[in-house]
């Protein structure tokens, strides 16, 4: 969702399953392996054939397992994402050879803090999200070549302010750019990178360099159209490219998804 | 209903900590001492077997229980503390908990220096006021506790150490000989057991 050609008055609805996981932290210190489900929930609305407003609320499994065995385990909403795209190029067409999009949005601080029986407050890194407001400004391009070929890349940037704590998350930026073959109608694969490039956070203004640097992911998908209302996407992330300097290392992530229109 | 039930824990959350490994070290004083002592704990490290095995079946000999060591590199196996056990007191005092990886244990290491405290201990190793006089030590030791192995594991996560000083021998010693201070301390630390419970 994000890169189609918005409707006037189309509702649609789509679900994204994901599982990824990373190990944090010396092996022989402070490893720490960090696991989580993830499911979207996603809503978007099109009043004009140029506006799409969008609601983003994930359902999170999220487990912290430390190198003592120490295992905490959260389950609830996440931090919900708010947004408009605008389409600038290539709105109202009938075919248009191109979109262009600028997008603005929020991530709202929506994820309790959560706590375990003896009311602490699990670690930071086990809880839903960093619980800071996350203004967020991108751009996206939408390229279609004939009835087989289409490309998209979009780019978007995201400022934290300071969440639970005393944790604000450095500025990033993710850069998603993919092709997509369609041989029949029904079926189709795509290829492309997910990047994204972290400043340092900062944990009560003491900069955390760690998790800052540029993950480069290589992106496989196999997209099946369900009739004319619905689409299924499955595929992985792979990570290829990691100037983190942790000690992290990011598993792939499986993605699935599905996206109905009304 | 079912759907509800769903919808309120996700709308309220639910979290769960399940504890992990933990080795609760304390340390006691058998046969306390009428004067007033006071003996300055730094570190404590949990030495897993393979290391102990290695060090005691080298052919190199090592004078472990003397001088400081330097290897006190951050692990989860070690805590650095600053306890001053006051060894007119029996009383358990709580030194450190660790919470290492699963692994078995041979032994637990413990270094006595110099304590960092602000108060008129500051700086001192070992302590004593007796007959209106001062002893003092400022000396660092360490020294390894043996125990039976014990594993450490998911199924056996909690271990519970209790360092014991017996203080016996600052009753037996004249503290006007020559080199007491030294003495007193390397005294005490032949003086040391460890006993372990789940």
């Amino acid at each position: 969702m994000g890169a189609e050609q918005p409707f006037a008055q189309r509702v649609r609805l789509a679900t994204t399953l994901r599982a990824w996981q990373q190990d944090e932290g010396i092996a022989s210190l402070d490893a720490v392996r960090l696991r989580e489900l993830r499911l979207d929930l996603t809503a978007s609305w099109s009043p004009t054939a140029w506006l799409t407003l969008s609601l983003n609320v994930p359902v999170q499994l999220r487990e912290h397992l430390a190198i003592n065995l120490e295992r905490q385990t959260a389950l609830g909403w996440g931090e919900a994402d708010v947004s408009a795209r605008v389409v600038v190029s290539g709105a109202g067409q009938l075919r248009p050879k191109a979109l262009v999009s600028v997008i603005g949005g929020v991530r709202l601080p929506s994820a309790l803090t959560l706590r375990d029986r003896e009311q602490r407050p699990l670690d930071i890194d086990a809880q839903l999200g960093a619980g800071g407001l996350t203004p967020q400004l991108g751009v996206a391009w939408s390229g279609f070549f004939g009835d087989r070929w289409s490309a998209m890349a979009s780019l978007t940037a995201e400022a934290a302010l300071e969440g639970r704590s005393g944790l604000r998350m450095g500025p990033a930026a993710v850069l998603v750019a993919l092709a997509q073959v369609q041989p029949v109608r029904w079926f189709g694969v795509r290829a492309g990178v997910d990047a994204r490039g972290e400043l340092p956070s900062f944990v009560d203004g003491v900069a955390d360099a760690r998790l800052s640097g540029l993950l480069g992911s290589l992106l496989a998908d196999v997209v099946f159209s369900l009739g004319r209302q619905a689409v299924l996407l499955a595929g992985v992330r792979v990570p290829l490219l990691d100037t983190r300097p942790g000690p992290v290392h990011t598993w792939p992530i499986p993605v699935v998804s599905l996206v109905v229109d009304l | 209903m079912r759907a509800a039930l769903v919808v309120m824990v996700l709308a309220t959350g639910c979290a769960a900590r399940e504890a992990g490994i933990e080795v609760v070290v304390q340390a006691s004083v058998v046969n306390a001492s009428s004067n007033v002592a006071r003996l300055n704990i730094t570190r404590v490290r949990g030495v897993s077997c393979l290391e102990f095995m290695a060090r005691h079946l080298s052919p190199v000999s090592t004078a472990w229980a003397h001088g400081a060591h330097s290897n006190a590199e951050a692990s989860p196996l070690s805590a650095d503390v600053d306890v001053s056990l006051e060894l007119s007191q029996p009383a358990p005092a709580p030194i450190a908990t660790l919470r290492p990886p699963p692994g078995t244990w041979c032994a637990l290491e413990v270094t006595f220096g110099p304590s960092a405290s602000k108060d008129t201990w500051g700086g001192t190793t070992l302590l004593i006021e007796a007959q209106a006089r001062r002893y003092v030590s400022n000396g660092s030791r360490t020294i390894q506790l043996p125990f039976l192995a014990r594993s450490l594991s998911a199924a056996q996560p909690r271990l519970d150490l209790r360092v014991a000083v017996d203080a016996a021998p600052l009753a037996s010693i004249d503290p006007a000989a020559p080199d007491a201070r030294l003495e007193l301390l390397d005294t005490l630390m032949t003086s040391l057991s460890v006993s372990l419970s789940e």
